[in-house]
């Protein structure tokens, strides 16, 4: 596993209590723990982070003070997907319902892609995250080309199971139609027909 | 195995499965002989359940292009706002390493490291990457001015990605709207793919938005065609379903000027729109929203693009009002006012981030 998803599920409650000296809301903190996340995964598809915990809390504090900021200045920025605005509730989420759901859609595939062997893995971060070409990927990592493919197709089928191991059907959730696993849909209304819990039958 | 020839066992599936995606990356790999397409065309060919696999194999993969998002936030990694020798510094005094005192040290060491990484960005990742994303935060716009003198004007919070090559001016709409202002150039056709649909323009201006399961395509000069994709993940490599027209799949569709077309998979519905109206849509291309009459819930839902405000209509009853208003897109407040005013609605801010807007009151008393 990545070295920085490992750091963040093990310091994940830590993060939150951290978190917790700037946000009240529950909401709030869950937000920026999922961007800290986000943001620090996307960091080590770039480089090597040598100090994995170290940066997850930098990267909090980053981003709760930029939060707050943003908060106060009443900026404009960036909060995800512009998706349609369906349902608020009283105790709902504070970004628009669709966003939430594309981030939360990264959450899960990010640590899809986690879960693969280093070098699967670093073929298919060039090829998905950074639109590289096959003979570009295959250049820089002086690999064949059909090694290249073995890998994508590897991660591919992986980062499928995982996905489907979080109780979505992969094909509806890759293609953003995705539906909420049962049981998370107190808060927010079901999008179409509930895919199977994991296990069912599937091995 | 044994079993009756309709009976599709899970290991079976599992096994179509690795074979849908190995021929889908086969595909994007762009390089495939002869004898690799006739053995695809014949496996494609051996049953509904290969075809079925196929489609899902498609999907996903198109799909996983929402990854692409981690580019951008790995770009903006460092947070805004925050200089980067601040960041970094404040990183090492944090980490407990060097017990830094003076300012000096502090910057010199930030100053080391920042370069020793930027060094090492550039030996892992050097230019040889031919596509470039663009982004637009909540309530921005942007004009991109490409190399051939088309342009793209990026509506809010949107994402695209451009990769030209020698055969062809691809163009991937990952998130929100933009605007294509497309240059003639019979030899490289300009080509824009969302999701699994592609967009083919020659010498023509449209506008393409892509919502959580539709796209949506309003052309204002020319004409643009709009065909399903078998791998929409390689914008260099338009591959037309061949296999899936006997099934209810998508054939190409042509769009004209002043004309207005839905999709999900299929066509779903291609109108000719008034002109006063396709001026309406296209109205944000100069930074303006119309409604005309509107339902007060779809004007929400439009605003609700350009900020990151959660706005939420309180009464059933409201929601379909019509709301008739010329608004400078990032100029909320603006619309408020004229909706408190003019409607007589109550706007109420519940705390920075949430507005709740309801009939007044003081109407029933």
């Amino acid at each position: 596993m990545s070295r920085i998803v490992k750091a963040f599920l093990t310091n994940e409650a830590a993060i939150k209590r951290l978190l917790g000296r700037y946000f009240k809301r529950r909401q709030d903190i869950d937000d920026v723990t999922q961007e800290v996340f986000l943001r620090a995964f996307a960091a080590e598809t770039k480089r090597t982070i040598l100090t994995p915990k170290a940066f997850l809390f930098q990267t909090a504090r980053n981003i709760a003070l930029n939060e707050l900021k943003r908060k106060s200045t009443n900026a404009m920025e960036y909060v995800g997907d512009s998706g349609a605005l369906d349902v608020l509730q009283e105790e709902g989420p504070n970004v628009v319902e669709g966003s939430l759901d594309a981030r939360a859609r990264l959450v899960i595939l990010a640590k899809g892609i986690a879960t693969l062997p280093p070098k699967c893995r670093r073929v298919f971060v060039l090829r998905k995250i950074y639109g590289y070409t096959h003979k570009e990927i295959s250049e820089e990592l002086k690999i064949s080309p059909k090694t290249v493919e073995k890998h994508l197709t590897a991660g591919t089928l992986k980062c499928g199971v995982y996905v489907r191991t979080q109780g979505y059907d992969p094909v509806n959730f890759a293609s953003g139609g995705f539906n909420s696993p049962t049981g998370d849909s107190e808060h927010r209304p079901s999008r179409g027909s509930p895919v199977p819990p994991p296990g069912g039958g599937d091995e | 195995m044994s079993n009756s020839k309709r009976v599709v066992s899970f290991p079976a599936i599992r096994e179509l499965e690795a074979e849908a995606v190995a021929w889908i990356v086969k595909l994007d790999s762009g390089d495939m002989s002869e004898r690799e397409r006739e053995e695809f065309n014949t496996w494609k060919g051996s049953s509904h359940h290969h075809r079925e696999a196929l489609q899902r194999a498609t999907t996903f993969w198109g799909g996983l292009d929402c990854l692409r998002e981690f580019e951008v936030l790995a770009k903006e990694n460092v947070p805004q706002r925050i200089r980067p020798l601040d960041a970094v510094s404040g990183w090492i005094s944090r980490t407990g390493w060097f017990d830094v005192k003076t300012p000096f040290v502090a910057g010199a060491l930030a100053m080391s490291l920042l370069v020793a990484s930027l060094v090492a960005m550039r030996v892992l990742f050097p230019e040889s990457n031919s596509s470039h994303l663009y982004s637009t935060e909540v309530g921005m716009q942007q004009t991109i001015e490409l190399a051939d003198n088309s342009s793209i004007l990026l509506n809010t919070d949107s994402v695209v990605e451009v990769s030209y090559t020698n055969e062809q001016r691809g163009i991937r709409l990952i998130r929100g709207e933009a605007h294509f202002e497309v240059a003639k150039d019979p030899a490289r056709p300009f080509v824009v793919s969302a999701r699994d649909m592609a967009v083919a323009a020659v010498g023509t201006a449209f506008s393409v938005r892509l919502y959580e399961t539709k796209l949506e395509v309003t052309v204002t000069e020319g004409k643009v065609r709009v065909e399903p994709v078998e791998v929409a993940t390689t914008p260099t490599q338009v591959e037309v379903t061949t296999a899936d027209s006997a099934d209810t799949a998508s054939k190409p569709a042509l769009i004209l000027a002043g004309q207005n077309a839905v999709f999900s998979q299929v066509v779903e519905l291609i109108e000719e729109i008034p002109i006063v109206e396709l001026n309406r849509k296209l109205a944000w291309h100069q930074g303006m929203l119309v409604f005309d009459g509107e339902p007060l819930e779809q004007v929400v839902e439009n605003i609700a693009r350009y900020t990151d405000l959660t706005i939420t209509i309180d009464d059933a009853s409201i929601r379909e009002l019509p709301v008739v208003g010329l608004f400078k897109v990032g100029e909320i407040e603006a619309l408020f006012e004229a909706l408190e005013q003019s409607l007589g609605l109550q706007i109420s801010t519940l705390d920075s981030d949430r507005v709740v807007i309801s009939e007044q009151a003081s109407h029933h008393l």
